[in-house]
């Protein structure tokens, strides 16, 4: 991931890890999630019972709005179904990331 | 030709590149820069390698080879998708293993060696070791590249019994171990030696079978170590120091990040280590396909008015993004926009 966000010539002072933005989710508008599924799951935390339970995730489902890019509701790779898709001020924004981003990006 | 002096400064210089190159790329700002470092390590020790003084002087053949295995490595590094890093990887492990393995026949049955008492039997562990760790390497990388990708199925294969046959392998390997080192002695060998390469590919196939699918990515850096350990005992076997400072490089760091990546998917290092993981917590979701309610759909016209209201947006890349190569020069614009803070979140991967 280091590698494909140096790529993209993301600026490195805006990149941080989940330690350092964990406790910060509750002051965020929008959460935008391209592509990641495991990793935002609330089940982690949730469910003593789940694959997953323990795995240190991203808290995006205790900001205001989290807006979930994926092309389908398929499973990551824990193959566990995501509460968070599921919430309340959870939005999906389905189709293919690159061209949906173009579509955002053309409407801000 | 270059003098034997030249080449070990140029390992030098090659190991410190390598040390270089896996510091760079823990850390975004330097990831690139620690590309380079090892490719420049690697070309390096490989020119220092073929110019040495133990290397036959047959460049025609020698140059034949590096233009099949350079090209072959060319088109697959292209052709392969970023998001199928992971089935790559184990392949070229199966590589390292499989050159373990052909390095340790050639060395056993080398007619020119000259070793004698306990040189012998030194000798004789080493080729021994990594024939042993090559050839695990070999058979569980090909059984995790096609688990990765898609040939065989992802559930965990669980024999009964498994951990006690594990166990006979093990002791098998041992015995076996001792047999070679006493009839080599006495001037045979080979047959204990075939027997447990045998047991050594039986033994990775099953270790990686038992794992299930979710786990492939720890299993795959665990692979990773076990070729650094292969190709560390080859150096041993070998006499050059390269490879086994190499060697121990690649598998040190393969397994502090096969526990790094325990620790952040909550797992058991121990468990992973001794194979056979992914069994115990990991009952495969039961909650898979329940439907838990409705979703909210929203099309990119909202997405976009809701992201121009906010003050705080953080953007949360994942591997999916690389799936859909949505990185590509689209971040940049993005994270230039209007926000007031836009951050990004990085999973540790």
């Amino acid at each position: 991931m280091n590698v494909l966000l140096a790529e993209a010539r993301v600026p490195y002072d805006i990149v941080f890890e989940m330690d350092e933005v964990n406790d910060d989710f509750p002051k965020v508008d929008v959460s935008v999630v391209i592509g990641a599924n495991d990793i935002v799951n609330p089940s982690a935390q949730e469910e003593p019972d789940s694959p997953i339970a323990g795995m240190p995730v991203l808290e995006v489902w205790k900001g205001a709005t989290s807006i979930v890019l994926k092309r389908s509701m398929a499973t990551g790779y824990a193959g566990v179904q995501n509460p968070l898709f599921f919430k309340e001020n959870t939005r999906m924004l389905f189709g293919d990331a690159k061209e949906t981003l173009d579509e955002v990006l053309k409407a801000l | 030709m270059i003098p034997t002096g030249v080449v070990t400064v140029s390992y030098i210089v090659a190991t410190v590149l390598f040390i270089l190159a896996l510091g760079g790329l823990s850390n975004q700002e330097t990831a690139r820069r620690g590309n380079w470092y090892g490719i420049f390590g690697m070309a390096i020790a490989l020119l220092a390698t073929v110019f040495s003084e133990n290397v036959t002087q047959n460049f025609g053949l020698l140059i034949v080879a590096l233009l099949i295995g350079g090209s072959i490595g060319l088109v697959l590094a292209r052709r392969v998708q970023m998001t199928q890093m992971p089935e790559l990887v184990a392949v070229l492990h199966s590589l390292v293993g499989l050159a373990a393995v052909a390095v340790g026949f050639a060395s056993f049955m080398d007619p020119h060696k000259s070793f004698v008492g306990i040189d012998l039997t030194i000798h004789d562990i080493e080729t021994y070791l990594g024939i042993l760790i090559g050839a695990v390497t070999f058979s569980g990388s090909v059984i995790a590249f096609g688990k990765l990708s898609g040939r065989i199925g992802g559930s965990p294969m669980l024999l009964p019994a498994r951990h006690w046959m594990n166990l006979a392998l093990l002791i098998g390997a041992i015995w076996f171990g001792r047999e070679f080192v006493l009839q080599s002695a006495a001037g045979g060998g080979i047959a204990p030696l075939i027997i447990m390469t045998v047991i050594a590919l039986l033994f990775g196939i099953h270790m990686v079978m038992a794992i299930g699918g979710a786990d492939m990515p720890v299993v795959v850096s665990m692979l990773n170590s076990y070729s650094g350990w292969a190709a560390s005992a080859t150096g041993f076997m070998l006499n050059n120091d390269l490879l086994i400072v190499t060697g121990a490089l690649v598998g040190s760091s393969g397994a502090i990040l096969s526990y790094i990546m325990c620790r952040a998917m909550n797992r058991r290092f121990i468990a992973v280590i001794a194979g056979g993981f992914g069994t115990g917590g990991g009952t495969p979701a039961s909650t898979g396909a329940q439907d838990q309610g409705e979703v909210y759909p929203i099309d990119p016209q909202e997405t976009a008015a809701l992201l121009a209201s906010a003050k705080e947006v953080m953007i949360i890349p994942g591997y999916g993004m690389a799936v859909a190569r949505a990185y590509c020069g689209k971040r940049a614009s993005m994270f230039d926009s209007a926000f007031t803070r836009s951050r990004a979140a990085c999973p540790a991967t």
